[in-house]
């Protein structure tokens, strides 16, 4: 018997007689995929519900509501006729923004004074006011200028020398990498990963406990070819199922892929390995099956969160910093981004590096876990009448 | 036996005989409240590495940089002297978003040519792009704006009168709740209402699976009484669980709490209440223990995302919707953040009694199916007994 003899012994139990295990290897992030595919299919907001107020009544004013009228992000579901009725809208969240455009706003406009248009956007969800306030400077920019270019011409200048004269900078705007915003290329991946992440660790705990409860089994095996036989497996499906996470993903759900195959293949393998062998630590710590899924479903969405997927890691402090390294996600989600999107990835050599002595670690941990277990267990089975 | 044996059995078994059920349950939640609060500590994203190639040189630009200085949003990592340096700086991940003066800015602009900066962002995180986008059009727009009536008093225009030249129409914004954008003040409370859906579902979603090996001493006892029994410890712990994660939330992570505790007491009973009937029904219907705390995991992970809390409503498509609507999140999670933010959430009756027909619906079926699995299990057992 050897650590092949075991491998082998592995994948006929992942497959057959537990095959919940490869299912949770596979399926995991497959599922996440596509479901949060669907959820952030739309990319972007759009048709932001919006209530108008309209005290002034002109020409101009239409114009105003006509482009926020003919922009996707706002629908327009209500023209208010008091102050008072646009804020109950507001209140009751039918509306989630509302624009106000004050009395004698077009006379004023006329004789030279600057006229407000008030904007309210209620803030509880900073994905939409986020995306209201970006483009609401845009239309009322835009509006601006037009109209104080009109007025300028009437003077006498030539339209062109107007407009520069109202607009002398100009903004250019190169969004790299992402340049529709999508919410779909910056958050599946990483929420796919977290999934697969909870898959290693799903089926490497049931296999290692297993093992602790059927001590007999190997009795007689020494430790390293144990490990070995027992965590290849884990280790080389769970690559796999990364490979076709990939897949999927991009042809599923179009997310760009821009880095080269083999980085993308080298960062999936090492991160692979950590997971399985940080669940293969994990499952020594933990008395039963029932107790290991506690605690690694407890551990996900932390490990997220503190990955530097989303919330950058640049503006967290020292102790979230800190927090933020011992999760091997850290070292993984957001350069996989970075190589999907980008084509390349800064800190790719240096988080492979990390995720590798972070795996060996944990590898030779385990191992002397193992042994610990085992004599122990040995010996209560020796003591057992 | 009655329903206070029962109660009393429940909880020295979750505080004495397993004290793991119990950590979970008040530590767990309490635990994300710290962690998470911790995490978004920063509140808003600040000091921008940027990256500044100024190919003029003259007072016009160093003025405009100085706006990009001036922002605490902005750091100013670099200057650089050539385009390929700036690429490649972006490339490496050095800088977040360059800003790239053109050569003749002063120039232009003073001959009444308006020139363009160009603003080249790296946006694969969408927190950055975000941040930026709003103020870099600010940025821009102030200085213009200042530019622009200069050059109208050129024209022996009052200042007043060139000001309103330039730019006739202003934009009010008056975000209200959330008015510094604060991202603790978005993602708290619904990461502290999903830790507590987390704890509950994998501290009682044993708590049935793991009666069926050990039936006896409950034969006589009705399902009703027997299930209310042990539910009822659950809950009172993770009403206190809600309590003290809400409480570190605003006390120390400076949420702000503008809503009533009659409220907030109501829906945090109600979903607490819920997402225990949901874990009760697992646990029912799961095989095993193992089982029983393995398959909630497919329906509470993805359901934070799903509840329209982060990611809204309004931008999903039918699929998304429907699927939304079976979470009990969707109907908590964003009318606690309503209550803390706006002191008032519209939609919190219509709330409370949705989650309260779920939590009937999944009550009953616990019921019945523990009833019938018990019956079954006994009618196994008897002929033993009988011998």
């Amino acid at each position: 018997m050897n650590w092949w003899y075991i491998f082998k012994r592995e994948v006929k139990q992942m497959f057959i007689k537990d095959p919940k295990r490869v299912l949770y290897l596979f399926g995991a992030c497959a599922i996440y995929i596509l479901l949060f595919g669907l959820l952030y299919g739309p990319h972007v907001i759009s048709s932001v519900p919006i209530a108008i107020y309209d005290e002034d009544h002109t020409s101009l004013s239409r114009s105003l509501i006509q482009s926020f009228n003919d922009s996707e992000r706002y629908q327009i579901i209500a023209y208010a006729n008091s102050r008072e009725e646009l804020e109950y809208l507001l209140q009751e969240k039918q509306a989630l923004a509302t624009i106000t455009i004050p009395l004698d706003f077009s006379r004023n406009i006329k004789t030279g004074h600057s006229m407000p248009v008030l904007v309210d956007v209620n803030g509880t969800n900073l994905i939409i006011s986020n995306s209201v306030l970006s483009s609401a400077q845009e239309i009322i920019q835009s509006l601006s200028s037009a109209v104080a270019t009109k007025k300028l011409e009437a003077t006498g200048q030539l339209p062109e020398q107007a407009l520069h004269r109202v607009a002398p900078v100009t903004l250019g705007l190169r969004i790299s990498y992402n340049s529709t915003l999508s919410y779909l290329d910056f958050f599946v991946l990483g929420l796919a990963m977290a999934a697969l992440q909870q898959g290693i660790f799903l089926s490497v705990g049931a296999s290692m406990i297993y093992e602790y409860q059927n001590q007999q089994d190997l009795q007689e095996i020494p430790i390293p070819q144990i490990i070995a036989g027992k965590l290849l497996p884990y280790w080389l499906f769970g690559t796999l199922s990364f490979v076709m996470a990939l897949a999927l993903s991009t042809l599923a759900f179009q997310i760009p892929f821009k880095g080269a195959f083999t980085s993308l293949l080298a960062l999936g393998t090492v991160f692979s390995f950590t997971a399985t062998a940080l669940a293969s630590v994990m499952a020594t710590l933990c008395r039963d099956e029932v107790s290991f899924t506690q605690l690694s479903l407890a551990y996900t969405v932390p490990a997220f969160i503190f990955s530097g997927y989303t919330w950058p890691k640049h503006s967290m402090d020292t102790l979230s910093t800190a927090i933020s390294s011992t999760f091997p996600l850290t070292y993984f989600a957001d350069t996989l981004r970075d190589l999907m999107l980008t084509g390349h990835a800064p800190a790719l050599q240096h988080n492979i590096l990390i995720l590798l002595l972070l795996g060996t670690t944990l590898l030779i941990i385990s191992a002397l876990l193992y042994k610990a277990k085992r004599k122990s267990l040995s010996i209560d089975l020796h003591h057992a009448p | 036996m009655g329903l206070k044996d029962i109660i009393k059995y429940e909880c020295s078994y979750m505080f004495r005989e397993n004290p793991k059920l119990a950590i979970i349950l008040l530590g767990l939640p309490i635990l994300y409240s710290l962690l998470f609060g911790l995490a978004y500590n920063g509140n808003i994203v600040k000091n921008i590495p940027t990256l500044i190639y100024d190919q003029d040189q003259s007072s016009a630009s160093f003025a405009f940089i100085r706006s990009f200085a001036d922002s605490e949003r902005y750091n100013i990592v670099a200057q650089v002297t050539s385009q390929e340096i700036m690429e490649e700086t972006l490339h490496h991940g050095d800088a977040i978003l360059a800003v790239v003066i053109p050569p003749n800015f002063s120039q232009d602009i003073k001959l009444g040519r308006s020139s363009q900066v160009l603003i080249t962002i790296n946006s694969a995180n969408l927190m950055f792009s975000n941040a930026i986008l709003g103020s870099v059009q600010e940025i821009v727009q102030t200085v213009s704006a200042g530019i622009g009536q200069k050059s109208l008093e050129g024209l022996s225009q009052l200042p007043s009168q060139a000001l309103s030249g330039v730019s006739p129409i202003r934009l009010a914004v008056r975000v209200l709740h959330n008015p510094t954008f604060s991202y603790s003040n978005f993602m708290l409370v619904g990461l502290g209402a999903n830790g507590l859906q987390i704890a509950i579902m994998i501290a009682i979603c044993t708590i049935l699976a793991r009666e069926f090996s050990n039936l006896s001493p409950w034969r006589n006892t009705s399902p009703l009484t027997f299930i209310m029994g042990k539910l009822l410890p659950y809950w009172l712990c993770s009403m206190v669980s809600f309590i003290i994660s809400l409480y570190i939330t605003i006390a120390l992570f400076q949420v702000p709490f503008r809503g009533d505790i009659g409220s907030l007491l109501l829906i945090g009973s109600t979903f607490t209440f819920t997402i225990i009937t949901v874990g009760l029904f697992y646990s029912a219907i799961a095989p095993t223990t193992v089982y029983a705390v393995q398959l909630p995991m497919l329906y509470i992970m993805p359901s934070y995302l799903f509840s329209g809390y982060s990611w809204p409503t309004l931008a999903m498509n039918d699929f998304s919707r429907t699927f939304s609507a079976f979470l009990p999140i969707t109907y908590a999670a964003d009318s606690i953040r309503d209550i803390l933010l706006a002191g008032y959430s519209p939609s919190l009756l219509t709330n409370i009694a949705i989650l309260l027909i779920f939590s009937l619906v999944f009550l009953s079926l616990s019921i019945l199916i523990f009833s019938l699995r018990r019956k079954k299990l006994l009618q196994s057992l008897n002929p033993e007994v009988s011998l």
